[in-house]
């Protein structure tokens, strides 16, 4: 597999304490992989590194070989462009309708007429599943799981190859999370895509998931599920003997 | 050169069209597929046909998208690879965004409801405004009676916020209005040989009128828009609900202590570019006409009189209630989006200065009328 974007020695800290300490990690074209870690071990932070937002202290990101921070400008659009991001909480623009918030990535970046923006900005909102009357509401009118939805279709505005999700499933019921664990199954078999997750969820983990990074202690550790559960390591094995992942292994064929 | 489709390409036979389709179909490439999309649906122009797509190379769901609105028309399905024919079996089936549709009334009723909303909401207003005040002043009076519930830290910050931080302005401001006012009196003054009277001008402008109504302008600028956002964005995050649940008042907790210290800090500053200003006409007059300190302080001491000083202070106070109140009022009142946040803000600027001025008209005809 190709590697698609390549930590090297990261360090982040915030005055004196120390998020991530000298962090390697690889992201792999065509996979899907699972961030997790306790809060405030820094996963956001990792996210924003990686996404271009947070210039790390010490170290550097690198795609396709080239540092992400030193890009010029027109490369680093480009870069920009091949990925999505969903943010925590979905981070929708308030002022505009649901609709408007996916056609509005189209808008800026494609030469497409008015009204195919506006079908194919529909087709995606349908792709996630959302009504059609949720297409005309604004953002303060959605519930959780419909947010969290329009924020994956708005990501998925520009068709990128790798696609970050902040937490998808926290805060919804088991029934939205379950047919979002689809849905990012979906994405992620069908259409090829690269993906990146952040979460609490075990079942996204079991389901959604080819490969599980736990930051631990500003580390990073790595590898497929089966490989975390017989890691010596204490935090991962206190992480996967904890009952709601238990729970869930237990449910796994 | 470029004619020739590069996504698109229609083959006449006997009994049907057969569309090829080839190239990578992604949202890279999707301005010139639409387009060509929109040439090929012209030339078959409603013969039958058939979709070939055996030779595209990638395939993202805005080419699925394209594809599925070329083949719309048609029931059959296009000619696919495997993998390309899972892309577009997992997007939904072609469909026209069709917005809600809006009743839209004809505009003699149109006209009517507008200024009914417009009447209904300036009232609303009016009303909400003084009921607003009423639950300040209630819980004012109840805070008086339990002065623990008073919040200190909070008056204190605020004070610091909205007094001490403002001082480097409005001291700067007030040089510069009273050296204007200077300026401008002994110009004019002087072709009457009245030049001395320019002193006169410059302290009974400057204490009765100006100082109190250019600091109030500036304190709700900067704090009665401070106010409206702060609170503003606080409600959308729903700690105003927050609180509610945990039993706090919003009143008590937020508004009486910025109600306070605005009612502390604006007749302080109010002093304070009183003193400055009259340093300012000083300074003018010292070049101007040509004055000695001493004798321009000895002038002051002859207009200004304790009544014209009062005259100007005793409408600080006023005016800080009426910055407070309507930059706290607009900030609760922001709902939805980040957006409103912005209006709200701009119309607790707007209407604390439009309000403040027209309180300051009236303070001046209530004087007139009591001849002072």
């Amino acid at each position: 597999m190709r590697p698609l974007i390549e930590l090297k020695d990261v360090t982040n800290r915030f005055g004196r304490q120390v998020v991530h300490n000298r962090i390697n990690f690889t992201l792999y074209e065509h996979e899907a992989i699972g961030l997790v870690g306790g809060s405030g071990s820094g996963k956001t932070v990792l996210l924003r590194t990686i996404v271009g937002l947070n210039k790390p202290k010490e170290g550097c990101v690198l795609v396709d070989g080239a540092d992400l921070y030193s890009l010029t400008v027109e490369q680093r659009l480009e870069w920009q462009k091949r990925l999505g991001v969903m943010f925590q909480n979905g981070a929708l623009f308030s002022a505009l309708t649901v609709l408007d918030n996916v056609a509005l990535p189209l808008r800026e970046h494609t030469q497409l007429s008015k009204k195919t923006i506006k079908d194919l900005a529909y087709i995606k909102l349908q792709m996630v599943r959302l009504q059609a009357d949720a297409a005309s509401k604004y953002p303060s009118a959605l519930s959780g799981g419909m947010t969290t939805r329009a924020g994956v279709a708005r990501a998925m505005a520009l068709d990128p190859e790798i696609l970050f999700l902040d937490e998808p499933t926290g805060g919804l019921d088991p029934i939205a999370a379950t047919s979002l664990d689809e849905l990012m199954r979906d994405l992620h078999k069908v259409l090829r895509l690269t993906i990146f997750i952040i979460t609490h969820d075990p079942s996204t983990l079991v389901t959604v998931c080819d490969r599980i990074a736990m930051i631990i202690d500003g580390k990073i550790e790595s590898g497929t599920l089966d490989e975390l559960l017989k890691s010596t390591n204490p935090k991962v094995q206190e992480y996967f003997k904890g009952e709601r992942v238990q729970a869930v292994l237990a449910k796994r064929h | 050169m470029n004619d020739r489709p590069r996504f698109v390409e229609i083959k006449h036979d006997k009994d049907k069209d057969v569309v090829v389709l080839e190239g990578d179909w992604t949202i890279h490439n999707a301005a010139p597929i639409e387009k060509e999309i929109e040439h090929a649906i012209q030339e078959i122009n409603g013969h039958p046909y058939e979709v070939v797509g055996d030779k595209i190379g990638k395939l993202d769901t805005s080419g699925a998208f394209l594809l599925k609105k070329l083949t719309a028309r048609e029931k059959v399905p296009p000619h696919l690879a495997d993998t390309q024919r899972t892309v577009l079996d997992f997007l939904p089936a072609y469909a026209e965004y069709t917005p809600p549709p809006k009743k839209t009334p004809p505009i003699a009723v149109a006209s009517f409801s507008l200024v009914g909303e417009k009447t209904v909401r300036a009232l609303d207003f009016g009303w909400d405004i003084f009921a607003f005040i009423g639950r300040i002043a209630v819980c004012f009076v109840s805070n008086l009676l339990h002065p623990r519930h008073f919040r200190l830290p909070s008056i204190a910050r605020h004070i610091q916020e909205t007094g001490i931080s403002a001082l480097p302005i409005v001291g700067l401001l007030s040089v510069l209005m009273a050296m204007v006012v200077t300026y401008q009196g002994a110009n004019q003054l002087r072709r009457f040989g009245a030049d001395i009277y320019t002193v006169d001008l410059t302290v009974i402008s400057l204490l009765r009128e100006m100082s109190v109504l250019v600091t109030a302008i500036m304190v709700a600028g900067r704090s009665g828009s401070a106010f409206a956002a702060e609170i503003g964005v606080m409600n959308l995050r729903d700690e105003i609900s927050a609180l509610k649940t945990m039993g706090m008042d919003p009143i008590e907790v937020l508004v009486l202590p910025r109600v306070i210290a605005l009612l502390i800090t604006l007749p302080l500053l109010t002093f304070l570019a009183d003193i400055i200003g009259l340093f300012g006409g000083g300074l003018m007059s010292l070049s101007l006409l040509n004055l000695t300190f001493d004798q321009y302080f000895n002038r002051v001491g002859d207009v200004a009189t304790p009544t014209m000083f009062f005259i100007g202070m005793i409408k600080a106070p006023v005016f800080a209630l009426i910055i407070a109140i309507i930059g706290c009022y607009q900030g609760l009142n922001v709902s939805g989006s980040a957006e409103s946040v912005g209006r709200r803000t701009t119309l607790a600027v707007v209407q604390a200065i439009f309000i403040v001025i027209m309180a300051d008209g009236l303070f001046s005809i209530a004087f007139s009328k009591a001849d002072i």
